[in-house]
């Protein structure tokens, strides 16, 4: 940050953000009485995203922070990925055994 | 990466106490609350040394159980609590910390040319987490003990087991937040505190191991403890996370788990590869062959080895696609490690290579990592993974990797820097000696464990058919062997203390920049901050000749016979 | 005010640097530690997707929307005291962290009460009349309660670091201006709230329907 900056227009900087994540906090509040089915979930997380952005962008100051930092921030969130997609590779694709496997046993000790 | 080339260069500062570290007071207090990372690798050498006996102690009861194929020296159910003990001792409280915490504090720094870490206050720290979670872990274990083994499976360690999982698993949570800072503390290390001239492509490749090492304990410990904390919630509030009454899916702890359990298994085995380049480049006298290569396969283990956690689960109830995938994957980790080996043999190739102790153990490690490797190979392709899955494969498999490679690593370690740390010469005929049994030894112990597993003998039960005996008897045989090469260095090295010759500032003639300061180094590990303007492993490179550099070798060689006893 | 530099580092720039850094780093590792909780959701939401549904719709909506409200404030508020330290606004940096722990606190009663209420309510895993019938719902509310709680213990700590703060600052017991402090305490509170941000949809909006 260089030059003194004014204190009033460092609380306005805050006050314009939290105006926008307010925003989308009573979007999303909305978002989920709507009628949409299935998209609940994808339009929650999107704009849960697009306030996790403003926090990263402009509160935490990604902008500003060195370029180690930035990888740094991006593996935290891809390692997450990481883990959901491959472990959903195992709980999207688990067998069901066909009806009548193993009824012709029943019965037996 | 290029951001701190924006940041001004240090400063040369004014010349620092050329006092050795050592001296800065004998008091406990001088010792317990020193944020010197040359006191703390010692405090740490010190602790895991005593947990790795502790660990040994059970394992050595666990072999003489298997003498017989009756169960007749321990219980069903003390058996299970001893290798549980001996799984959860030696796995987070010796493998894990052992190269990163020791070499990793007492190196790496004076490696990079720094006078310290980054965060001395945190890696004391460190330490004291580290201790902390290891009473804990001892004490649930002394009081009544652990039987889940060190996995922690659920359903049966949250529902059914009525022992100490809980005590046992806030000593592994707590101690992996030492590890945690410890990473953290590292990354920054060699992100800022690098000396004038120390570029990336210039850092020894233990540095770079120790780095890649870091990226792994900062992003995998974290699923370890959010693993155990779901199951200490579980069983101190019934959260029923993976009750299968309630519609609980056990695998999916197993997912969880397993996210850091493989790549735990690097950030074991990274280090050791890394004291292992070192020691083999200064005893062959070569530039290490393929340095870009090994950096990318170091960074390329790292990464991928967050890819393959599946192939522990083959048997789970896993889905065949899923298997299919990691086992895939799991072959594709296989190809930086298979990198390193042969650039290790073409690094030896034409070497002026001397026996030294360290080297014998860095030649013993390049063997039993490859027999390790290789045999993860088998276990990853699923056909033999689900005949050996929970036998003795398994087991001879994956001490290959951590006792045969691991603790080979970190025993040649310990001889290549210890004039460094002490100041002093240890027997090296002992040592040699030493370092010839352990690896016979080891052997002995593990490979019969092979052919037991190839033949169906489960892992985990403690009493057997009796035609399994004869390889269990070889078996328990070899860790006689094992052990007793485990405790001369406890000798020799100690004995070093006081009656070893004075080692030089650099005995073995070696090139890093810890070899640049005295033996022992200063509080501040230089009298003059170093500034780098050489390549690492200023030894031969590839296509000289050996004998050109020979007159210098030879008379090192000379001068080094000179000293010997 | 003791010197704001020192060792191993030789200028303050780099060990500005070093404390960024490492903070990021760290933050790196908690997305991890709590991602493995959201994946553990994700994997059961996949399986039990109405019971998830039905379970959602249990939590109390209005005292969630409201304690995402006061978390969200107290972001800006913590932004504000970070941004008037680099410029050196002492009394702003005071009223800052004194608004966001303020916030906290009130955080952190809300939560009480809803607790309260979901208990009176029976919503914990094993409650005798549990009120969803469905295999996987008692699994959600399992998580609701360790994903809220691991949460509000990350919000403690973060409570406590951001009063000592305050007192250090009033007390000019640091060099709040120089060093990377202020800005490494408002990295880990803002994470807190990140957090919060991805919990709020998963834990409360499912299954809400007029
Ligand atoms: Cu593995």
């Amino acid at each position: 940050m260089s030059g003194r900056e004014t204190p009033a227009r460092l609380w306005r900087r805050s006050a314009l953000v939290w105006l926008a994540l307010s925003l989308l906090l009573a979007t999303t509040l909305g978002g989920a009485y709507l009628p949409i089915g299935v998209w609940k979930l994808p339009l929650a997380l999107t704009i849960a995203a697009a306030k996790a952005g403003l926090v990263i962008a402009i509160f935490m100051g990604l902008g500003q922070a060195g370029g180690a930092a930035r990888i740094a921030g991006l593996c935290g969130v891809l390692w997450v990925l990481l883990l959901l997609s491959l472990s959903m590779t195992d709980q999207t694709t688990r067998q069901q055994l066909p009806p009548g496997f193993g009824e012709d046993r029943a019965g037996q000790p | 990466m290029t951001d701190i080339a924006a940041l001004p260069e240090p400063h040369p500062a004014t010349p620092r106490p050329t006092r050795s570290y050592l001296g800065a007071g004998s008091d406990l207090r001088s010792w317990l609350l020193t944020t010197d990372h040359k006191r703390i690798a010692i405090l740490y050498a010190l602790t895991l040394t005593l947990f790795f006996f502790i660990g040994g102690a059970a394992a050595t009861l666990i072999r003489i159980e298997l003498i017989t194929p009756a169960g007749d020296l321990v219980s069903a159910d003390s058996y299970n609590k001893l290798f549980t003990l001996h799984g959860v001792i030696m796995v987070w409280f010796f493998l894990v910390p052992a190269i990163p915490t020791t070499f990793g504090n007492f190196i790496l720094p004076m490696a990079v040319g720094a006078s310290d870490v980054a965060f001395p206050r945190l890696n004391l720290l460190s330490w004291y987490l580290t201790v902390a979670g290891g009473l804990l872990a001892l004490v649930s274990l002394l009081v009544g003990g652990v039987d889940t083994g060190w996995t922690f499976y659920t359903p049966y360690s949250t529902l059914y087991s009525n022992s100490y999982v809980t005590l046992a698993a806030a000593g592994v949570f707590v101690a992996g937040f030492g590890t945690i800072a410890t990473g953290v503390n590292m990354i920054v290390t060699v992100h800022v505190l690098r000396a004038r001239g120390m570029r990336w492509m210039r850092l020894p490749l233990f540095v770079w191991s120790i780095y890649a090492t870091s990226i792994i304990m900062v992003l995998a410990t974290p699923a370890l403890a959010v693993a155990l904390l779901m199951i200490v919630v579980d069983r101190l509030f019934g959260l029923s996370l993976f009750d299968p009454d309630q519609g609980g899916d056990p695998i999916i702890f197993q997912h969880v788990f397993w996210f850091y359990s493989h790549p735990a298994v690097y950030i074991m085995i990274l280090p050791g590869m890394g004291v292992v380049t070192e020691i083999i480049t200064c005893f062959a006298r070569r530039r290490v062959f393929g340095y870009e290569a090994m950096v990318f396969a170091i960074l390329g283990i790292a990464i991928f080895s967050f890819f393959v956690w599946g192939h522990h689960m083959f048997v789970s109830g896993q889905s065949a696609w899923a298997s299919l995938v990691f086992s895939i994957l799991s072959f594709v980790v296989a190809v930086p490690s298979a990198i390193k080996v042969f650039n290790w043999s073409a690094t030896l190739y034409g070497g002026h290579i001397t026996f030294e102790a360290s080297m014998l153990y860095a030649l013993g490690f390049l063997g039993l990592f490859t027999l390790g490797g290789l045999t993860g190979l088998f276990l990853a392709s699923i056909p033999i993974d689900v005949h050996v899955h929970d036998t003795y494969f398994v087991v001879a498999h994956f001490h290959y990797i951590m006792v045969g490679a691991m603790v080979t690593a970190f025993f040649g370690g310990l001889h290549f820097w210890w004039p460094k740390v002490t100041g002093r010469h240890y027997s090296e005929p002992w040592a040699r000696l030493a370092a010839i049994l352990m690896f016979v030894g080891f052997n002995f112990t593990f490979f019969p464990q092979f052919i037991l597993g190839y033949l169906g003998m489960p892992r985990r039960y403690h009493s057997y058919p009796p035609e399994f005996q004869i390889w269990h008897v070889l078996s328990s045989a070899g860790a006689v062997i094992l052990a007793l090469a485990y405790l001369v260095p406890l000798v020799y090295l100690t004995l070093s203390l006081r009656y070893g010759r004075r080692a030089g500032d650099n005995p073995w003639h070696a090139s890093g920049l810890e070899w640049a300061t005295t033996s022992p180094p200063p509080r501040d590990n230089f009298v003059i901050p170093p500034t780098v303007d050489t390549d690492p492993y200023a030894y031969h490179a590839a296509h000289e000749e050996p004998s050109e550099r020979d007159e210098s070798g030879g008379d090192h060689q000379s001068s080094r016979k000179d000293e010997m006893p | 005010m003791t010197e704001a530099r020192h060792d191993p580092f030789h200028d303050i720039a780099r060990q500005r640097h070093a404390a960024e850094l490492g903070l990021w780093v760290f933050l790196a590792s908690e997305l991890v530690f709590f991602g493995g909780l959201f994946v553990t959701y994700g994997l059961y939401r996949y399986a039990y997707p109405s019971a998830f549904e039905a379970a959602g719709a249990e939590t109390a909506i209005w005292l969630g929307t409201i304690n995402t409200a006061i978390l969200l404030t107290s972001s800006a508020t913590m932004a504000a005291a970070v941004w008037a330290g680099e410029a050196g606004h002492k009394r702003h940096v005071l009223i800052g962290l004194a608004l966001t722990a303020l916030l906290g606190l009130t955080f952190m009663g809300v939560k009480g009460v809803e607790y309260y209420k979901d208990i009176s309510e029976s919503l914990y895993p094993g409650a005798a009349d549990f009120p969803v019938d469905m295999p996987g719902a008692q699994v959600f509310v399992g998580l609701y309660w360790a994903m809220t709680g691991v949460h509000a213990v990350h919000l403690s700590i973060g409570l406590v670091a951001v009063a000592i703060t305050l007192w250090r600052v009033r007390a000019e017991r640091f060099d709040w201006q120089n060093t990377a402090l202020l800005h490494v305490l408002g990295l880990y509170w803002h994470l807190i709230d990140l957090i919060w941000i991805v919990l709020y949809p998963l834990l409360y909006l499912m299954g809400r329907s007029l």
